[in-house]
Formats: C-alpha cells, sequence, structure tokens
C-alpha cells in the first residue's frame, strides 16, 4: 500500500530528499513515543511505511513521495455496524466540527481518522503533535463509537 | 402438479393467475418466470402485484454465472478453494453449502463483486461475491458449482481450550495449532487460536478442522490484542449466515450486492443511486443516472416518510439520541406532556 490516496505525478528529486529526511524524523518520533520503529515498519509499493498500536487504535504512518510528498496517519477505527447507520454518520460529521489537523472518514465499511499534509515545511515538532494526536484521539474514538454504535473495533473479532 | 392446475378448466381467471405465479417460483430461469407471470397476467391484466413482478424481472439482468457459467459438478467438496481478485489476495475459502456458496473473510474480498476460485483439479471458476457481514467479516461468494457433498462440520460451541486444530491453505499449506480461547455470550462465534498472521501465507479465510478432520470454522486475520492469537469465526455463524443469504435470495431475487458495507442492496432497481444501508454510491448509478427514479419506492427504499416529522424542520429522517437527525435539534415534548395534559 502506497499510502490513502494514490497521486500521479512523479516524484520531484527535493521530494525524494525530503522524504528520507521526513522518514529518519519519523523514525525517531515514534522511538520518543516508545514505538520500534524498525518493528513498525511496513513494507509499501513506494515512499515509507509504519503501524503501530496505541491503546485499541491501530495507527499506520505513511510518507508517499507522489507529487511532492506527503505525510499520511491514519487510523482505522471501526468496521460499519449493520443498522442506524444515519445516527453515525451524523455524529461522525460532528465530530469532524470538533477535530483540529484530523478528519473523520469512511472507506468501504470502515471508519477512518485521518490526517495528510505535504512534507514540505513539515518539523519534527509538528510531526510529533500530530503523531500523538492521532493516535490519542483514535484510542479515544474507537470504543466510544463501538459502544454507542455498535460494529467491531478494526482488526478485531 | 402446477403445470396440471394451470390448465384445469374449471379454474376462473384469477385462480389461474394465481397458479402461474407458484409455477413462476417453482424453478430458478429468469425467462420462465417472465413467461409464467406474462400468462398469469394475460389471465389477470389488472393485477398490479404481478405486473410489478414482471416488471421487476424484465429490469433485473441475467445473472451471468447461471445463465452463461455451465455447472462444475464437484463429487466431494475439496477441503480448502482459492480466492483470486480482491484487494489483499491470494486467500482460501471453502464451500458451505452443496449450491456452490463459498465463505472467506471480508478482508479476502474487500469491495470486489467477483473473484476468481481455484478449485484444484476442478480449474478456475468466476465468483460473484452476494454479501459479506463485516461483524463476522464474512464474505459469501456464489459459484456455478454443485458440490454432491460436503464434508462435516463441527460446531464451535462443542470446541474447547486446547483443542487441536489445522488451518488449511489454498497453496498446500496445513498449519497446526491450538484453541486458546471458546467465545462466550455475544462472542460466542469467535475462537482465539494459537495461529499467529505470521505462520499464515495468505490473507485468511482458511478452513479450520479439528483433529478429526471435522470443519470448525473460518481463520481470519484478525488478532486478538491479548494472546496475538488468529480469530475464527466459527461454522455454526458460518452457515447461519450462509442461510440467510439464501433466503434473502428468495425473497429478494432481483436484489443486488453493495461492495461498500456488502449489504444486499434494491436502490438501483428504482433509479437511486446510493446504497439504502450505507449511502454509498452504487456501481450501476452512472448507468441509471438519466433513468427517472420511481421516488415512491425510493422514499420507502430510504426510509425518509416513515418517522414522525421532526417539531422543528418537519423532516422524516427520525430521531437519535432525543435529537433529529437532519438539524440536530432536540425533540422536546409537547408543552401538555409537561403540564401533565393528557394526550388525546
Amino acid at each position: 500500500m502506497t499510502g490513502w490516496f494514490r497521486r500521479g505525478a512523479a516524484p520531484q528529486d527535493d521530494s525524494l530528499g525530503q522524504l528520507e529526511v521526513s522518514a529518519r524524523a519519523v523514525e525517531d518520533i515514534l522511538a520518543s513515543i516508545g514505538v520500534d520503529a524498525a518493528a513498525a515498519r511496513m513494507a509499501v509499493e513506494s515512499g515509507y511505511g509504519w503501524n503501530f498500536l496505541r491503546g485499541s487504535a491501530l495507527i499506520e504512518v505513511y510518507l508517499t513521495p507522489e507529487d511532492w510528498g506527503f505525510l499520511q496517519v491514519l487510523s482505522p477505527i471501526m468496521h460499519l455496524p449493520q443498522s442506524n447507520l444515519l445516527a453515525l454518520y451524523r455524529r461522525l460529521l460532528e465530530l469532524n466540527l470538533e477535530l483540529t489537523n484530523a478528519a473523520l472518514g469512511v472507506h468501504e465499511d470502515v471508519v477512518y481518522l485521518y490526517h495528510e499534509r505535504l512534507l514540505e515545511g513539515l518539523d519534527a515538532v509538528e510531526a510529533d503533535a500530530v503523531l500523538r494526536r492521532i493516535a490519542g484521539v483514535a484510542d479515544e474514538l474507537d470504543d466510544v463509537l463501538v459502544e454507542e454504535f455498535g460494529g467491531r473495533l478494526y482488526g478485531q473479532g | 402438479m402446477l403445470r396440471a392446475i394451470v390448465a384445469e378448466p374449471e379454474l376462473d381467471a384469477h385462480a389461474r393467475a394465481t397458479a402461474f405465479v407458484w409455477l413462476a417460483e417453482s424453478r430458478p430461469e429468469r425467462d420462465f418466470k417472465i413467461d409464467c407471470l406474462q400468462r398469469a397476467l394475460a389471465h389477470e391484466p389488472d393485477n398490479a402485484q404481478v405486473q410489478e413482478m414482471l416488471d421487476r424481472l424484465r429490469t433485473s439482468e441475467a445473472s451471468p454465472q447461471i445463465a452463461a457459467a455451465r455447472p462444475v459438478v464437484i463429487d466431494a467438496a475439496p477441503p480448502v478453494v482459492g480466492i483470486r481478485g480482491g484487494p489483499n489476495e491470494p486467500g482460501s475459502g471453502f464451500f458451505v453449502n452443496q449450491r456452490g456458496l463459498v465463505a472467506t473473510t471480508g478482508y479476502v474480498t474487500g469491495s470486489a463483486t467477483t473473484v476468481d476460485i481455484g478449485l484444484g483439479n476442478d480449474g478456475t471458476v468466476e465468483g460473484r461475491v452476494v454479501r459479506r457481514f463485516p461483524a463476522s467479516d464474512l464474505a459469501l461468494i456464489e459459484t456455478p458449482a454443485q458440490v454432491k457433498s460436503l464434508g462435516e462440520v463441527m460446531p464451535a460451541m462443542l470446541m474447547a481450550r486446547d483443542d487441536l486444530i489445522f488451518a488449511l491453505t489454498y497453496s498446500g499449506a496445513r498449519t497446526r495449532g491450538v484453541i486458546r480461547e471458546v467465545g462466550t455470550g455475544a462472542r460466542s462465534q469467535w475462537l482465539v487460536t494459537s495461529l499467529s498472521p505470521a505462520l499464515m501465507s495468505d490473507a485468511g479465510g482458511n478452513p479450520v478442522g479439528d483433529a478429526a478432520g471435522k470443519l470448525a470454522g473460518m481463520l481470519t486475520r484478525n488478532v486478538d490484542r491479548g494472546s496475538g492469537g488468529l480469530y475464527a469465526l466459527g461454522i455454526g455463524q458460518i452457515q447461519q449466515l450462509a442461510e440467510q443469504v439464501q433466503q434473502e435470495q428468495r425473497l429478494m431475487p432481483d436484489a443486488g450486492y453493495c461492495g461498500a458495507c456488502g449489504s444486499a442492496t434494491r436502490a438501483h432497481r428504482y433509479g437511486g443511486l446510493y446504497c439504502e444501508t450505507c449511502g454509498a454510491q452504487l456501481p450501476e448509478a452512472p448507468a441509471v443516472a438519466g433513468a427517472s427514479p420511481d421516488l415512491e419506492r425510493l422514499s420507502r427504499l430510504y426510509e425518509g416518510d416513515e418517522n414522525e416529522p421532526c417539531p422543528t424542520c418537519a423532516a422524516t429522517v427520525g430521531f437519535y439520541a432525543g435529537r433529529c437527525l437532519r438539524c440536530g435539534r432536540e425533540l422536546t415534548p409537547p408543552a401538555r406532556w409537561a403540564t401533565g395534559e393528557a394526550a388525546s
């Protein structure tokens, strides 16, 4: 998997350099929050990818070389329940308005928490804040949403 | 016998039409059904119900699997089949009934609507995904195979901790493990195994057998966070959901499949662009976008007119946790309730 959204344009030399710098920064940040970066690495078609557990939430981080290079941090939260979807959708939209630097969305039958930004101008402090924020919110939201609306936590029985 | 009844000279027009409707139900072929319903309508031209059934059948596409594919007759079900064509291919699966319904995981099929089913020496056939149950991570696939005999099963409730199990992969691997935990209550469909993702070479859907070779369930790629072991879905739940699908198909022969949520959908039959369960755009949507939708049926399907109107915005979409699902305003009880006045 390359990341969440595929981008068409070819990578530029500058973005490749930035990508490697960002990859090192992400691994440092993962280490600082207690994640074994080497163990968290995922095989991706291009760029870099890591995944790790934060509480009950699975966090995936991608650095994609497409276009100008992107940092994508996402967390698959839950499989949609079979009923009461309108109420869940409304709640997700309400939560979207409360979230900073992150969005909730639905892809196929899974609810995701998602953040994306260009690598250009990204520094370690901001990347650290994004990772911690997505991990924290995802860990908090998944149990709350499943308890209220049913469904199944992502990747669990 | 139905043929004899429809030919009975004493029957009045209504009874003869009814007999033709029953005759239509006696065989699965679409052309046969259309012919019977046309005959029913010839005897009772004002019967709106028959007309509706006929319209539905005419607008439904002929199932390519039934119409075009020749049945593959298999004497004994292979213990495992291969699945290709999903986003996480390859995966494994197995037959759950003699009509050729194959079970695998929702993770294996993803939103794919058709996949290739590898039958070992019997070659490969195309399978059509008919339902996915996200809560159970189960996908059911219709194939042109007819299976004369299936293996024995072992209900999950009869499995116990430390029972020996074997998971089969289409590539030929047979992986040994044990049951770590048998789910109870609302989780009784699940078995936690000692098998880890690293031991398995495909995306899941592997049949899990007990020491005697009886089918106990299906291995998923969902992981128990405590033990790191993979979850298996019990065979009882799989059979129950397979039966549910067969029943749905009998009741709604014109229903399609929403790859996004895995539900059966009829919205596209009435010109709707979105799945009535999850709201995802249906693959048929571009094709029907130009057609005029049947708003009355769609309204019923989308349940837009089955709720009390909101006192604030008058929308009939319903309420959740005391708030209107459209405008979000709290549903305040009429003043007479607060004053204790009895509702008339």
